[in-house]
């Protein structure tokens, strides 16, 4: 440090090097917070409203249909139903969406679930069952 | 009633310590208030408290705290869609979970501005330390006045040798009143402290 | 490298009382300034602490740190709020990595531009963390580049400030001079 009027002040390594591994860091930050996309979320319509959840907290959602609530659960990044008043339940086995695109449906209830954020280029573009 | 006679008249009527450990129990009770409404009751009842005790309250500056905090909440949606408006969307959880941090991170303030003053003062060695860097915070403050922007530093440093020297080991501790006689107030915190407490309890039955 | 210390234990009580006092005095002209997220600082307080580091030993330099929090707590009436957290977190934070890289690096490899900047970005970070989990929440994310980018820039610019006050003051002179012994 300066000690008193003297030789100039001049940066010193250590200096340097922390002011670099700072700009670094507030760069890498701002390309990966703003320059990436959303985080995946759960969007759930039915004609009741919209619903939206983040893929990354786990939880039980309820969304209301005409024949009755739904549930929706999300865990472990993805999301699916595991009730419906819907007579057959066919869409309690349509799987799980997790990838930006992916959607569900219970048709007799009219709740429909699609995921928007973050897409995989390297995964399948869809999958028949 | 201005704001320093308001000030005055609250130093009158309570005792720095109960005063403190009343907020401090009130601040305990706001963290385990269930449910937006009651941080909202809560943060009202704290306002007032805090613009009674006479301390500097600015709703504009708690307003842009708030609309910050909730804003910043809605930036992650969450729930059910309540509001779409061009870019601008707002679900109905994010809102809640706003307006709930926002609620209390703003009613904390406001129990502290109503029951701390630099009246309070703290125990022991660390406490006698303390009182003895604010002699000296009020002989810098007597000295601000003689710093000029067109000699900044020289002015600055100059303050800075004066107050130093100046302290020389003659700051003995303060004898005389602690300030923790009784005070007329004094007997209205207990019940106030239990008020909280009980309305706390109640919500969290209710639930 | 001559010893940064003062001499006696009361020239040490002495020194603490007075830079505490300073971050008082530099906490409220900070305060008055305009800010854009309530929690988010220049660092003006944290320059008394910043020269602690070569002039005080580590039991009063760790209790100027508690005594700028607590004291600035408490005269603006926020000891029981989350402010009074973020503040003691970010202190806390900023005192420890400036004073670790001193003494780790010594004056000869890092001046004041460097403790600085490494104790503004460290203090916001903590600030940050903290914010995740008691305010922002998930959204917390969007203000980490704005926390590491003002930890930048005010650590540069107060650290600048630092230097050209080291090298002007007759105050920091004096009590250096002291401690070496030579008033």
């Amino acid at each position: 440090m300066n000690a008193g009027p003297g030789p100039r002040f001049r940066l010193k390594v250590l200096d340097a090097a922390i002011i670099l591994a700072a700009a670094g860091a507030f760069a890498a930050s701002a390309v990966a917070v703003y320059g990436g996309p959303a985080p995946s979320r759960a969007v759930i319509s039915s004609e009741r409203g919209e619903w939206t959840y983040p893929l990354g907290t786990d939880r039980v959602v309820s969304v209301d249909g005409p024949l009755g609530p739904t549930l929706v659960e999300i865990r472990d990044g993805a999301a699916f139903f595991i009730d419906s008043p819907c007579r057959n339940k066919t869409c309690l086995s349509s799987g799980h969406a997790e990838h930006a695109g992916d959607w569900i449906a219970c048709l007799p209830n009219g709740v429909f679930l699609r995921v928007e954020g973050e897409s995989g280029d390297d995964q399948l573009d869809a999958t028949v069952r | 009633m201005g704001r320093l006679e308001r000030r005055e008249r609250w130093e009158a009527a309570f005792s720095p310590v109960p005063l403190a450990l009343s907020g401090a129990f009130l601040s305990l009770c706001l963290l385990f208030m269930p449910g937006l409404a009651g941080r909202a009751a809560f943060f009202a009842a704290a306002s007032f408290a805090a613009w009674l005790s006479g301390r500097k309250v600015s709703p504009l500056a708690a307003l842009v705290v708030i609309a910050g905090i909730v804003g910043a909440n809605l930036l992650v949606p969450v729930g059910r869609l309540i509001l779409a408006w061009g870019p601008l969307r707002i679900h109905q959880e994010s809102l809640y979970q706003g307006l709930e941090k926002a609620l209390t991170f703003e009613a904390l303030v406001m129990v502290s501005k109503a029951s701390l003053g630099p009246s309070l003062r703290l125990p022991g060695r660390f406490g006698s330390f303390f009182a003895e860097a604010l002699r000296c915070y009020d002989r810098i403050l007597e000295r601000k006045a003689t710093v000029r922007a067109a000699t900044f530093f020289k002015d600055i440093d100059d303050a800075l040798v004066s107050v130093y020297d100046g302290m020389d080991g003659t700051d003995a501790a303060p004898s005389g009143d602690p300030g923790n006689r009784g005070r007329p107030g004094d007997r209205f915190l207990p019940f106030a402290a239990l008020a909280a407490g009980l309305a706390v309890a109640l919500a969290v039955i209710a639930r | 490298m001559t010893s940064s210390m003062p001499r006696s234990a009361s020239e040490k009580r002495r020194l603490a009382a007075f830079l505490a006092a300073l971050a008082f005095f530099l906490s409220a002209v900070e305060y008055m300034l305009p800010r854009p997220v309530p929690f988010m600082r220049v660092g003006l307080a944290n320059l008394p602490i910043l020269f602690a580091v070569e002039l005080l030993p580590w039991g009063w330099y760790l209790a100027l740190a508690l005594v700028k929090v607590a004291g600035m707590s408490l005269l603006t009436g926020s000891l029981f709020s989350y402010v009074a957290v973020f503040s003691l977190a970010g202190t806390m934070a900023s005192a420890l990595v400036m004073r670790g890289l001193y003494a780790l690096a010594g004056p000869k490899a890092i001046s004041w531009v460097g403790l600085c900047v490494a104790g503004a970005v460290a203090s916001n970070l903590t600030q940050a963390l903290l914010a995740r989990v008691i305010v922002f929440g998930e959204s917390a994310r969007y203000m980490i580049p704005a926390f590491l980018g003002l930890g930048l820039v005010s650590g540069l610019v107060l650290g600048v400030f630092a230097e050209l006050f080291s090298a002007r003051s007759a105050w920091l002179a004096g009590v250096r001079g002291r401690r070496d012994g030579q008033a």
